[in-house]
């Protein structure tokens, strides 16, 4: 019971309302996802967007049991390789070649262009990997590399504003914020310049109008939501965010939810400016950094909703503090008492809101 | 029973001990010694990071503490606790593994326990390793398994000398194939060993994967030696840290080791079980997933659900849910598209509570399908167990407890009689991980009476008469009802009085002494706040053919639990 005591009453914005921005000092970790390099050095000042690191991309893999191909012993399968280990080479080329026979020669042939990377004198086996591009690992936000670790991670530090969503695809991207209001008056082809740019809009998109960016100077969509479109017999949320070329996040969710106004004020105060964009798949891992976004007192300060039939919905809260009760579904839990911009009252779990108020 | 460790502060309140839980929020709670008896004082909750976006435990961490201090401050002064463990479904999450190895049925059931007991969970199996190991593997099945599942460990056990050759194909697959397919997938290969490996080999396969050697035998050629369980005890620390707490174990819980949740529920339904000396199933269920711990007869077993999904880890088990065997289970007219918007949503924001009686009953259905799912492993065909103990958050933020009783009923379907308990302060798992920390603690003391239930085994025509259940209270009262099979009823009395339960069941039916044999209870039985459960739907459970008889079955069961407000809605269900 003194649990319960010491939630009651406390005001509406301390600890147990969850907040879904962020203003001040921005540290964030930017780890490779696989084996390559970190550019950057410690202490140096790198801006958002900027190249820390670089790894290769993904590529197939082919291995085959050369020992077995060509009868000789795993410790002596290099000598019966026609190439060298890193040696490139094109498709189709013949790898290696097994012992004569009456009814013809086998042989390995490269499935793909690129080269052996490894050919192991224990198991018999050779490995062939596809020629990849270098993937660049880039900066989210600009500040002072403050710890990094060779071949690992890089730390920056700097400032700016920090929005989190539940939800994205994956990838990082970085651009210029482009307001959108009305996604059917855009038209892309008026937007030539070489920046790339995020595009925020303020109503539901569609996957077919985000289908219809592909290809251009727009590295990613930042939506209130998508309406679920895909039968799924799962309810994994992966299928509902697919685009592999442009990055989204929301920051509602899926349904037809529309921003906050404060949300869009937030974005049109740093219209034209650069900022990043991490999305992840991971709930509640992606987040728009607002790079070097400075707080003006003509900030909006509110609460959203983010559950039910009023996600999205702006809320006032009319009380100042939370109160122990039971809500609509007859948890006992906190509640605050709101009212819609339309003028009507309701209690609302306080899980299922989030503040849109800029905090340092 | 260990009093107090010469690293942790000295306390003026004897025996202060702090248990840290991770759950969808941190939970500190703390318990002070009297009378020779660990007591729960109080808790503290806190979000982790004191709100989105930038996730640090630490910060949940103090603001849990500090919620606590300012709860307990009448009672212990400026005195901070230590901690003397922590677990939780995030702290202490199983970690998915993968085996392949060349150990027979008997040992891999024992080493399957032992990696259990240190909270990894077995994946996925590849084959098995010997001298012909790479005739029947070849890399890319390998590969394509691991990427398929991503273990966070993969467990390589070898008891014969020969299969040390093999390894190197295992090795390099993962150096080669994996690696270059997987983004930031990078997993500790444990090879459990009974031999002496070749030092060259042993060298190749050091690099770019963590490999960690283990003795897999003792002289007494039992697996487990103290050398295993210790490793896989470091091995399992290591990588928790570092996914829930970044790079470093924060300040206030440095000493405190990290205990697995199946591990706590398990000592702490073991204790319980000896303590009564009952049968004891607990469930600690949280939007991640569903831990169950059965013990019984001294010793206890554990199972999982949720927690993970393909290598990653899942905040909300909404997104292993078959919409439609959900649908199946709720009588209300739900749209499939709505309800998957609620749960795809629900896994992006798992901490969000229901609004309404709909979206309560999608999360209490899911949460049954995923005790349902999890018991399968250790609940044989007739599962009986005396007592089951509801904890962990889902439980805990409950409306009424008797939708606790309800839901963990429908998800064991457990015939006989069974006492259902809820643990109202969560805090069942986090005494277990304070006992397997040293810290002697009676579990017995956070949990409360809800109901008892009597599931019958047997199948008969729907709408025959399949008990007659009668009650005679301590004040006198005589309460007779007669149930039909294929529904549920439920008997209260004043929880004041306890009360006699005798049930005659149908010839067809049995309730635990054999067909139509009837049962008189020894004990007397409180009523507690949810009564006496008659659920005569029989075991194992069928649902009508008749998508709308099936409706009208489903919504019987639920209201003739009295669980929840539903009405009847159906009219041509009702004119039928």
């Amino acid at each position: 019971m003194l649990l319960r005591q010491g939630i009651t009453q406390l005001p509406v914005n301390r600890n147990l309302i969850r907040t879904s921005v962020l203003n001040g000092k921005i540290r964030r970790t930017h780890t490779l996802p696989r084996q390559g390099r970190i550019i950057s050095r410690m202490g140096e000042t790198v801006p958002a967007g900027d190249v820390v690191g670089s790894y290769q991309s993904k590529g197939r893999v082919a291995s085959l049991n050369v020992s077995l191909l060509t009868k000789t012993p795993p410790s002596r399968i290099l000598e019966t390789l026609q190439f060298a280990v890193d040696e490139q080479v094109e498709a189709g080329t013949i790898l290696a070649k097994g012992p004569s026979r009456l009814l013809g020669t086998r042989q390995w042939e490269a499935p793909f262009a690129g080269s052996i990377c490894h050919a192991s004198s224990l198991s018999g086996h050779a490995y062939f990997k596809e020629s990849t591009n270098a993937n660049s690992m880039i900066a989210m936000v600009s500040g002072e590399v403050t710890k990094l670790q060779e071949g690992k991670f890089a730390m920056i530090e700097g400032y700016g504003t920090c929005i989190n969503c539940p939800i994205g695809n994956n990838g990082v991207a970085t651009g210029t914020i482009l307001m959108v209001p009305d996604q059917s008056k855009f038209d892309v082809s008026f937007h030539t310049e070489e920046i790339p740019l995020i595009l925020v809009a303020t109503e539901s998109v569609t996957d077919d109008w985000i289908a219809s960016l592909s290809g251009t100077q727009i590295s990613a969509v930042v939506a209130p939501s998508i309406p679920l479109t895909k039968d799924s017999s799962q309810s994994c949320p992966l299928p509902v965010i697919s685009n592999e070329e442009i990055r989204i996040v929301l920051t509602e969710g899926v349904g037809i939810a529309r921003m906050p106004s404060s949300l869009q004020g937030l974005f049109r105060s740093h219209e034209g400016k650069s900022a990043t964009v991490a999305a992840s798949i991971l709930p509640g891992q992606s987040e728009i950094i607002l790079d070097k976004h400075t707080v003006s007192q003509n900030d909006l300060s509110s609460y959203k909703a983010t559950a039910s039939s009023l996600l999205g919905s702006e809320i006032v809260p009319r009380s100042e503090s939370l109160i122990h009760s039971r809500n609509g579904a007859g948890i006992d839990t906190t509640v605050v008492e709101i009212g819609t911009r339309e003028g009507s009252s309701l209690w609302i779990n306080s899980n299922n809101i989030e503040s849109v108020q800029l905090q340092s | 029973m260990k009093t107090q460790s010469s690293s942790l502060p000295i306390n003026t309140v004897p025996g202060l001990i702090m248990a840290v839980d991770f759950g969808p929020q941190i939970r500190a709670s703390a318990y002070v010694l009297k009378n020779d008896k660990r007591l729960l004082l109080g808790e503290g909750i806190a979000h982790y990071t004191d709100n989105a976006p930038a996730f640090d435990s630490s910060v949940g961490i103090d603001d849990a503490i500090q919620s606590l201090k300012f709860n307990l401050s009448a009672f212990m002064g400026d005195d901070v606790p230590a901690v003397g463990a922590a677990t939780g479904s995030r702290g202490g999450r199983p970690i998915p593994a993968l085996y392949t190895g060349d150990l027979n049925p008997n040992q891999l059931s024992e080493f399957e326990s032992v990696l259990r007991a240190q909270g990894f969970v077995i994946a996925s199996r590849i084959g098995s390793l010997g001298s012909r190991f790479s005739t029947k593997i070849n890399a890319e099945h390998l590969a394509n398994k691991i990427c398929e599942t991503k273990p966070k460990l993969i467990a390589i056990a070898l008891t014969q000398d020969r299969g040390w050759e093999d390894l190197s194909l295992i090795i390099e697959s993962l150096r080669f194939i994996v690696l270059n397919r997987c983004d930031t997938y990078s997993p500790v290969v444990a090879i459990f060993y009974n031999g002496t490996p070749d030092q060259m080999l042993l060298n190749s396969l050091k690099g770019l994967l963590e490999v960690r050697f283990v003795q897999l035998f003792e002289q007494d050629q039992e697996i487990a030696s103290a050398e295993t369980i210790s490793s896989l005890n470091d091995l399992y620390q290591s990588p928790s840290i570092h996914n829930w707490m970044g790079e470093d174990k924060p300040k206030t819980i440095h000493g405190a080791p990290l205990v697995p949740i199946n591990v706590s529920l398990g000592i702490s339904t073991l204790k319980l079980a000896q303590k009564l000396d009952l049968s004891i199933t607990s469930i600690h269920s949280d939007p991640a997933g569903v831990c169950i711990a059965c013990a019984k007869e001294g010793s206890v077993n554990t199972a999982m659900f949720g927690y993970f999904h393909e290598g990653e880890c899942i905040e909300s088990i909404s997104s292993l849910i078959p919409i439609d065997e959900i649908l199946e289970w709720l009588p209300l007219s739900i749209d499939p598209h709505d309800a998957q918007l609620y749960f795809t949503n629900k896994a992006a924001r798992p901490w969000t509570q229901p609004e309404s009686n709909s979206e309560l009953l999608l999360d209490h259905i899911s949460t049954q399908f995923a005790i349902g799912k999890a018991s399968q492993t250790i609940v044989e065909e007739d599962f009986r167990t005396d007592l089951v103990v509801c904890t962990g958050s889902t439980f805990t933020n409950i409306g009424r407890p008797l939708q606790a009783a309800i839901i963990a009923l429908n998800g064991l379907l457990s015939s006989g009689f069974s006492q259902f308990a809820l643990d109202r302060s969560n805090t069942f798992a986090a005494q277990g991980a304070l006992a397997a920390a040293g810290y002697d603690i009676d579990p017995e003391d956070s949990l409360i009476h809800v109901a008892t239930s009597l599931g019958v085994r047997g199948s008969d025509k729907i709408g025959k008469q399949a008990l007659a259940v009668e009650i005679i209270t301590a004040s006198g009262e005589r309460i007779a009802r007669n149930v039909s099979f294929g529904s549920i009823d439920r008997i209260t009395w004043p929880n004041s009085s306890a009360g006699k339960i005798k049930v005659w069941p149908a010839s067809r039916l049995d309730i635990g002494a054999g067909r139509g044999q009837a049962v008189e209870l020894k004990p007397k039985i409180h009523s507690g706040s949810g009564g006496f459960i008659v659920d005569a739907r029989g075991r194992p459970l069928s649902f009508p053919k008749d998508p709308l008889k099936k409706k009208a079955a489903v919504l019987q069961w639920l209201q003739g639990s009295g669980a929840y407000a539903l009405a009847s809605r159906n009219n041509t269900i009702a004119s039928e």
